[in-house]
C-alpha cells in the first residue's frame, strides 16, 4: 500500500514525458476462481463437496417434499404456506393452470442445474488432471453420480428437460438443448451412472455416493422407465427397449446391491428395526445407500436441517415427547405443521403395521410420558432429532432427507422381478410386523402390491408422487388431483419453467 | 379490516382468522369482539415509533488573506434525526483550504476536509396489526407468538445498530507557469474513509437473536481513492480576438476498498452486547473479509481555437484504460469535436441592438461508461461448508450467492459466470443548440437538441435456469435517446427595490431500444403476436402481482411494462369460462384477462406492452422575488405522462372495501382472495404524473449590522410543500423501472437558518 502511494506520488510529480504505462490486469483477491483453484488434490476434494452441498440448499432439499409428497395422497399443505414458498399450494391442490410460473418448481429446476454444474466442474477439471489415479477415479465416480442424480430429479418432475453435459464457463454454455426423447435423457443418465458404478467402491460415508448407490440408482431409473412405458406415460412409450427388457435391467442392477450386501462385500442391508433406520445418530446405518449430509452445528439452513419442523405439530411453540413404540420416549422440537398427514393415508395402513403404530402418532407427551395433547393429524416420527432439544440448538437439527434406502432397492428388485425372489418384501413386511404378501398374486397384482408397499415403507421420504406417476395413477389415488379434474397426462409432468423457455434459445435446437 | 381479512381467506377456501381463536399460537379476536370493544387493544404504531424530526446545521467559517497566502477555515455541525425515534445522525466537519503563492510563477494550493459522523439506525413496521398491544400484562413487550419478531417498540429498545465513520478528503495542487502562456499543473487528490459498525440482536424479540442465543457483530470498512493528475496547457492570444488553447494531460485513478466483519453468537450474559466479542461461544465465531480494487488510466488532449472571437473550434481526444474489462478490451479511444459561431460578434449584427448574445453550437463526441463493479470479467467461485466425516469442511466451486429474495431471504441468486470480453459501453452524441439573449439581457433563451446513440450497453442479463446461474454482465444492445431542452430565463421586473425573475425549463426525451443483439445469442424472446424481440429486465416484483414486469424490447422505450390486458372483472362464472379462463381464474370476482390473440384461451401468449414508465416530458419553474432585503423563491417541478406499476393495488386499505362481491358487481376491483396470484396486468398500471412544489424559501438580509458583523441572513425553507398527483401510493417519484416498491411518504421538511458573516 505504501508503495502504491509512493508510486502514485512519483507518477504525479513526474513531468509530462514520464507517462506511466500501467498494467491494468485484475487479479482475484479474496475469492477463488478458475485462475487459482483446481490445482491440488485438496482443491478437487473441496470441489466435489461443493457439488454435494448443492443438494442441501433449501430450494432443493425442501423441494423433495413440496413436490414429492405434498402433490401425492400422503400429506397436504398448511394453509398460508404459499406466502413462504410460493407455488407449493398449487402443487398440493393440483391447480395446474400456472405451473410454468410456479416458483417452487422454478427454484427446484434451477438447483438441479446448480448441482449439475458443480458436478460438471469437477468432471472438467479432474478428467485431464495429473491427480493420483485412485483419487481421480473416485472423484469422477462421485461427480458422474451427482450429475445423473440431479438429471433424474429433473426428469421425474418435468419429463423431458435440457441436458447439461458441460461446465458453464461462458455464456456459450448457457443454452443447452432439451432432450429430444426419453432415450436421449436416459442414455446420458445411465452412461453417467455406469461410470460412477465402475469407479466407486462399496463404502459407507454419510453424504457421499458409493458403488451401491450408483447400482441402486441404475435400478431405479430402469424401473421408472419400465413401469412408465408399461403404463403408457408420455415420452416413455417411445423408448426403444421394451418394458420387460427394462424391468430385467432394473432387477439386474438391484440384485448387485442385494448380493453384495448379503455376501458382506457391501456394508448395507435391511436395518433390523424401524427405529434404527430413522435414528438421527445412525445416518451411516446399513439402510442408507445415499443420505443428505446436514448437521445441527451448521450456521445456515442447509448446513443444518429444518426438515423435521415441516412435519411436526406446532403444540403452541413448545417442545414435546413422542412415543416411537411403547417404551421409547423421544424428545422432539415443535414444528410448523407444513405437511400434515392426510387421515385417509394414515387409515390405509394395516392396524398392526409398526410403520403406523411406531412411526406415526397424534399424541404428544411430557418428559414423564404424561399426555400433553393431541395433534390435529398423525405426524411421522421419521424426522426427529432429540439432541435439538437436549442441546437447545433451537430449530437446528441433524435430520437428513433419506435419498436412497436399501429397502427402496429391495422393493425395486421385487417389483422388477414381479415376484418376491429372495424374500425381500417378506422381510420388509416382517420388520413392520406383517405377514408376507399373498403367494397367489399374479405378476401384475404382485407389482401393484409392491407399489403399495412402497407407499407405506417409504412414506414421507419424497418418493410417492413419482411412483404414482410411473404407474399413471395420480388421479386415481390423490383426492386433490381428482377434485382438480385433471387428466393423468396433465399429472404426468410439470411444465418446464417459463423463464427457461423465455431465456434459453437453444432449448429446441 | 378484520372483516375484510376473513372474507379474503374464505374466498381462498381457507379458514378465517378473526374468529376469536388461536391460529399458530396467536389469538385473533372475532369481529364481534373488536366491534363491541371487548378486545381492548388498539395501537397506533406510527405514534409509538415515529416522530417529527428536527435538523440542525451550523457552520462557522473564517477567511483570511494576505499578499501570498489565502486561507479558509470552516467548522460545521450537522444533526439530522430521522423520522423514526432513535434513528439519529450527527456529523462534525472541519475544513482547511490554503493557497500559497510561492514564486510569482509558482503557486501551491491545498484543500482538506475531515469529517466524523455517528449514526444510530432504526426503522420498524408501522403497518403492524393495530389490534396488537405494545406491552403484555407484565409490562414486557407483547409478541403475537414466540416467533413474532416484529414488535417495533421491542426492536427499537433492545436491538443495537450503530455506526461511526471518519472521512478525509485532501487535494494538493501545484501550478507552474513555465513560460508566458505555458502552464504546468500537477495535482494529487486523495480520499479516505472508514466505517465501524456495531450491532447486537438480543436473545429475545429478534429471530436472529433467538436462533443464535444472542448475535453480536462488528464490521469494519475502509476505502481509498488516489487520483494523481498532471497536465500542460498552452494559451496564446493574437490581435486581442483570436486565441489558441491547447492541453495535454494524464491521470490515474486507483480505487480500493476492504472490509472485515466479526460475528459472535450464543452469549451467556448479554449485558455487554457486542462490547466483548470473546464472551460468545468460542466455537461459533464467524469471520469474513473482502477486498476490491480497480484502476483507470487516462491520457487526454484538447485544442480550443477561437478565431476573431466569432468562430470557436474545439477538438478533444482521450484514451482510457480500465481494469474492469477483459484483457483485450481495457482501452478505448474517445474523440470529440465542437464548433460554435458567435453571431453577435459579426460585423453585420452590430446594428441589431436588441440582441445581446446569439450563439449557434454544434458538437459531436464519443464517450464511455465503465460503471460496473470490479472483477466481472473474471470467473468467481463460491465457498460453503460441507459436513463430511463428522466435521465441517470448506467446499469451493463455481457460482456464488449474489443476493437473496423471498420470505426471509430464503431463496438465493447465483452469479460468478465471467465475461472475459466485457468492454466499454460507448455513446456517440450529436448536439445542436443556440443561446440567445435579448433586451439588455432581460430575456435569455437556451435551446439544445441532442441525439445520443449508446451501444455495447453494459447490462446484467438473466441467464436460463438450466445454466445454474441467475445473471451475468454483458455488453449488448443499443439505445437511442433523442430530445431537446429549452430554458427561458426572464427578469420580468428589475428595479432597485423590487425584482422578479422567472426560469422555466422544459425537456422532452424519447428513448428507444434499437438493438438487443442476436435473438439466439442474447437469449431474447419473441412476442408471438407482434414478432417484437424482448427480454425481461430488472427485479422481480416482491409483492403483487407475481413475476417480472419490465422488458427491454427492440423498437420500444426502455423498461416498458409487459403483461396481460384486463377488461374489468368477471361477473359470473360462465363469463369467465367464455373469456378463455380456467380454474380459479375463471370465477366471478376475478380479473377478466383479455385473450388478445383470440385463440380461445388466456395464456402467456396473450401478453403485450401495457405501459411505459418513461415520462412524455418534464418541466420545472423557478420564481424569484426580491423586495428590498426580503427574497422569496419558489421551485416547482413536474413529470408528465409516465406509467407507474402500483404493487399494492389489491391491498390498499382505502380501496379494499370497494371489492367485488355478489352484491357489489363492480368492474373496478376484484373480490378479496387471500391466495390469488395475480398476473402482471394493466390493472396495476397507474398514471405517475405529478407536479411538486419542491422548495419555497423566504429570506431576509440584515446589512451593515454593526462593525464586527457585516451581514446577517435569516431564512426559512419548506421542502416538498405539496405534490399534485392522482397516484394512490405515498410518492409517485419512483425509479427508472417505474415500479412503486412501497416505502414511506416523502416528508415535508421545514428549515430555519441563520448565516452570520463577520
Amino acid at each position: 500500500m505504501k508503495m502504491k502511494i509512493v508510486k502514485t506520488l512519483i507518477g504525479s510529480i513526474a513531468a509530462l514525458g514520464a507517462m506511466v504505462s500501467c498494467d491494468l490486469s485484475e487479479y482475484p483477491y479474496g475469492f477463488y476462481s478458475d485462475e487459482n483453484f483446481y490445482n491440488t488434490p485438496e482443491d478437487a476434494e473441496s470441489a466435489i463437496m461443493y457439488a454435494y452441498n448443492a443438494l442441501t440448499n433449501l430450494e432443493y432439499s425442501r423441494g423433495i417434499f413440496y413436490i414429492g409428497e405434498a402433490a401425492s395422497e400422503t400429506v397436504s399443505l398448511k394453509s398460508g404456506e404459499d406466502a413462504n414458498n410460493p407455488g407449493a399450494q398449487a402443487l398440493d391442490e393440483w391447480n395446474i393452470t400456472d405451473n410454468a410460473n410456479n416458483q417452487t418448481l422454478q427454484v427446484y429446476f434451477k438447483y438441479c442445474y446448480v448441482a449439475i454444474n458443480r458436478a460438471n466442474a469437477v468432471i472438467k477439471n479432474v478428467e485431464g488432471s495429473d491427480l493420483d489415479e485412485e483419487l481421480k477415479t473416485r472423484l469422477l465416480g462421485e461427480a458422474y453420480f451427482l450429475r445423473a442424480y440431479s438429471h433424474f430429479s429433473l426428469v421425474k418432475v418435468f419429463g423431458l428437460v435440457p441436458l447439461q453435459r458441460e461446465m458453464v464457463e461462458t455464456v456459450d454454455n448457457t443454452t443447452p438443448s432439451m432432450a429430444k426423447t426419453m432415450d436421449e435423457a436416459y442414455d446420458m443418465m445411465i452412461g453417467d451412472l455406469k461410470i460412477a458404478e465402475a469407479n466407486l467402491q462399496y463404502t459407507n460415508k454419510v453424504g457421499r455416493a458409493n458403488k451401491a448407490a450408483a447400482q441402486g440408482m441404475l435400478a431405479k431409473l430402469y424401473l421408472t422407465a419400465a413401469s412408465s412405458k408399461e403404463s403408457g406415460v408420455r415420452y416413455y412409450t417411445d423408448m426403444r427397449m421394451t418394458a420387460e427388457e427394462m424391468y430385467t435391467e432394473a432387477a439386474t442392477w438391484a440384485k448387485k446391491v442385494l448380493d453384495a450386501s448379503t455376501s458382506g462385500e457391501a456394508p448395507f442391508g435391511l436395518a433390523p428395526t424401524l427405529a434404527e433406520i430413522y435414528d438421527v445418530d445412525q445416518p451411516d446405518g446399513c439402510e442408507h445407500l445415499f443420505i443428505m449430509s446436514m448437521d445441527r452445528t451448521g450456521q445456515n439452513e442447509g448446513n443444518y436441517s429444518k426438515i423435521g419442523m415441516l412435519f411436526m405439530p406446532y403444540n403452541n411453540g413448545s417442545n414435546f415427547y413422542v412415543k416411537m413404540g411403547e417404551d421409547n420416549l423421544v424428545a422432539s422440537h415443535y414444528g410448523y405443521e407444513v405437511f400434515p398427514t392426510n387421515t385417509e393415508f394414515y387409515n390405509s395402513f394395516d392396524s398392526e403395521d409398526k410403520r403406523k403404530t411406531e412411526l406415526m402418532s397424534n399424541q404428544m407427551y411430557d418428559a414423564n410420558g404424561g399426555a400433553l395433547g393431541t395433534s390435529a393429524y398423525y405426524f411421522t416420527s421419521k424426522y426427529i432429532d432429540p439432541h435439538q432439544v437436549s442441546e437447545s440448538t433451537g430449530d437446528k437439527s441433524s435430520v437428513k432427507p433419506y435419498l436412497l434406502r436399501f429397502s427402496d432397492v429391495a422393493l425395486i428388485y421385487a417389483e422388477a422381478m414381479g415376484s418376491d425372489d429372495g424374500g425381500w418384501v417378506a422381510r420388509i413386511r416382517a420388520r413392520a410386523g406383517l405377514e408376507p404378501l399373498d403367494a397367489g398374486l399374479t405378476k401384475e397384482q404382485f407389482r401393484d402390491a409392491v407399489v403399495q408397499e412402497r407407499a407405506w415403507e417409504l412414506a414421507f421420504e419424497g418418493n410417492r408422487l413419482y411412483d404414482l406417476r410411473r404407474k399413471a395413477m395420480v388421479t386415481k389415488v390423490d383426492p386433490n388431483a381428482q377434485a382438480a379434474g385433471i387428466s393423468e397426462a396433465d399429472a404426468a409432468f410439470y411444465p418446464i419453467p417459463q423463464r427457461e423457455i423465455d431465456l434459453n434459445p437453444g432449448l429446441y435446437n | 379490516m378484520a372483516q375484510l381479512d376473513n372474507e379474503s381467506r374464505i374466498n381462498a377456501g381457507q379458514d378465517p382468522l378473526y374468529v376469536g381463536d388461536y391460529d399458530n399460537g396467536t389469538y385473533y379476536p372475532s369481529v364481534a369482539e373488536i366491534q363491541s370493544g371487548a378486545w381492548p387493544y388498539h395501537t397506533d404504531w406510527a405514534d409509538e415509533i415515529m416522530r417529527t424530526p428536527i435538523v440542525n446545521n451550523t457552520t462557522l467559517a473564517i477567511n483570511g488573506r494576505d499578499k501570498k497566502l489565502t486561507y479558509n477555515l470552516a467548522f460545521s455541525y450537522y444533526d439530522d434525526n430521522g423520522v423514526y425515534k432513535t434513528d439519529d445522525y450527527e456529523k462534525v466537519i472541519g475544513k482547511l483550504d490554503v493557497e500559497y503563492q510561492m514564486l510569482p510563477n509558482l503557486s501551491i494550493r491545498t484543500s482538506n476536509t475531515i469529517s466524523k459522523d455517528w449514526r444510530n439506525s432504526f426503522s420498524g413496521d408501522v403497518g403492524r396489526n393495530p389490534l396488537w398491544p405494545v406491552y403484555d400484562e407484565n409490562g414486557d413487550y407483547w409478541q403475537a407468538s414466540e416467533t413474532d419478531y416484529s414488535n417495533p417498540v421491542a426492536l427499537m429498545n433492545t436491538v443495537k445498530n450503530k455506526s461511526q465513520g471518519l472521512d478525509l478528503i485532501s487535494s494538493w495542487m501545484a501550478t507552474w507557469e513555465i513560460l508566458p502562456g505555458l502552464e504546468w499543473v500537477g495535482q494529487l487528490n486523495y480520499k479516505y474513509g472508514t466505517t465501524v459498525s456495531d450491532a447486537y440482536n438480543p436473545k429475545k424479540y429478534t429471530e436472529d437473536g433467538v436462533f443464535n442465543n444472542g448475535h453480536a457483530n462488528i464490521s469494519n470498512w475502509l476505502g481509498q481513492n488516489i487520483v494523481p493528475e498532471t497536465y500542460l496547457t498552452y494559451d496564446k492570444l493574437w490581435n486581442n480576438n483570436s486565441r489558441l488553447t491547447a492541453m495535454v494531460g494524464y491521470s490515474y485513478n486507483y480505487y480500493m476498498e476492504r472490509s472485515s466483519s466479526l460475528d459472535a453468537y450464543n452469549f451467556v450474559n448479554e449485558a455487554l452486547t457486542n462490547e466483548n466479542m470473546a464472551a460468545g461461544d468460542p466455537e461459533k465465531n464467524g469471520l469474513s473479509n473482502g477486498y476490491s480494487a480497480s484502476e483507470l488510466v487516462s491520457y487526454y488532449g484538447k485544442i480550443n481555437f477561437s478565431l476573431w472571437d466569432r468562430y470557436l473550434f474545439t477538438a478533444t481526444f482521450r484514451s482510457d484504460g480500465s481494469s474492469k474489462f477483459g484483457k483485450n478490451n481495457q482501452w478505448a479511444y474517445f474523440p470529440s469535436g465542437a464548433f460554435a459561431w458567435k453571431l453577435h460578434n459579426e460585423p453585420f449584427m452590430k446594428n441589431v441592438k436588441f440582441i445581446d448574445e446569439a450563439k449557434i453550437r454544434a458538437s459531436y463526441g464519443i464517450s464511455g461508461n465503465q460503471g460496473i463493479s470490479a472483477y466481472q470479467s473474471l470467473s468467481r467461485y463460491g465457498m460453503e461448508e460441507y459436513y463430511d466425516d463428522g466435521a465441517w469442511h470448506t467446499a469451493i466451486g463455481p457460482g456464488y450467492v449474489t443476493g437473496t429474495y423471498g420470505s426471509n431471504g430464503r431463496f438465493k441468486y447465483w452469479g460468478g459466470i465471467p465475461n472475459r470480453d466485457l468492454k466499454w459501453e460507448t455513446t456517440r452524441q450529436v448536439n445542436l443548440g443556440f443561446d440567445l439573449s435579448v433586451l439588455d439581457n432581460r430575456i435569455r433563451l437556451v435551446f439544445d437538441w441532442y441525439n445520443k446513440h449508446t451501444y455495447d450497453l453494459l447490462r446484467q442479463r438473466y441467464l436460463p435456469l438450466s445454466s445454474g446461474y441467475d445473471k451475468m454482465w454483458v455488453n449488448d444492445g443499443e439505445v437511442i435517446n433523442r430530445g431537446f431542452e429549452v430554458t427561458v430565463d426572464a427578469d420580468v421586473v428589475r428595479t432597485k427595490d423590487f425584482s422578479f425573475n422567472v426560469t422555466a425549463v422544459f425537456g422532452r426525451n424519447k428513448n428507444e431500444v434499437t438493438n438487443l443483439g442476436n435473438v439466439v445469442a442474447s437469449g431474447l424472446t419473441v412476442d408471438p403476436n407482434t414478432g417484437m424481440e424482448y427480454e425481461f429486465t430488472g427485479t422481480a416484483l416482491t409483492y403483487q402481482p407475481v413475476g417480472t414486469a419490465n422488458i427491454m424490447a427492440v423498437g420500444q422505450p426502455m423498461n416498458v411494462f409487459y403483461g396481460y390486458k384486463t377488461d374489468g372483472i368477471i361477473q359470473t362464472d360462465a363469463e369467465g369460462i367464455e373469456a378463455g379462463l380456467t380454474g380459479d381464474l375463471a370465477k366471478a370476482g376475478e380479473f377478466k384477462y383479455v385473450d388478445i390473440n383470440n385463440d380461445g384461451v388466456v395464456d402467456s401468449n396473450d401478453r403485450t406492452i401495457i405501459g411505459d414508465p418513461n415520462p412524455d416530458f418534464t418541466a420545472s419553474l423557478n420564481l424569484g422575488f426580491r423586495y428590498k432585503n426580503f427574497d422569496l423563491s419558489v421551485f416547482v417541478n413536474g413529470v408528465f405522462g409516465n406509467d407507474v406499476l402500483y404493487q399494492y393495488g389489491l391491498t390498499n386499505p382505502a380501496t379494499m372495501p370497494l371489492r367485488w362481491t355478489v352484491d357489489n358487481p363492480t368492474n373496478s376491483y376484484p373480490s378479496l382472495r387471500n391466495n390469488r396470484q395475480p398476473y402482471v396486468s394493466d390493472w396495476f398500471i397507474r398514471d405517475g404524473s405529478f407536479v411538486r412544489i419542491q422548495d419555497v424559501s423566504l429570506g431576509y438580509n440584515f446589512t451593515k449590522v454593526c462593525k464586527a458583523i457585516s451581514n446577517i441572513r435569516l431564512y426559512a425553507t419548506i421542502n416538498n410543500l405539496h405534490t399534485f398527483t392522482s397516484f394512490e401510493g405515498y410518492d409517485p417519484e419512483v425509479g427508472l423501472d417505474g415500479i412503486y416498491w412501497g416505502g414511506y411518504p416523502r416528508f415535508r421538511k421545514f428549515s430555519i437558518g441563520l448565516n452570520i458573516t463577520f
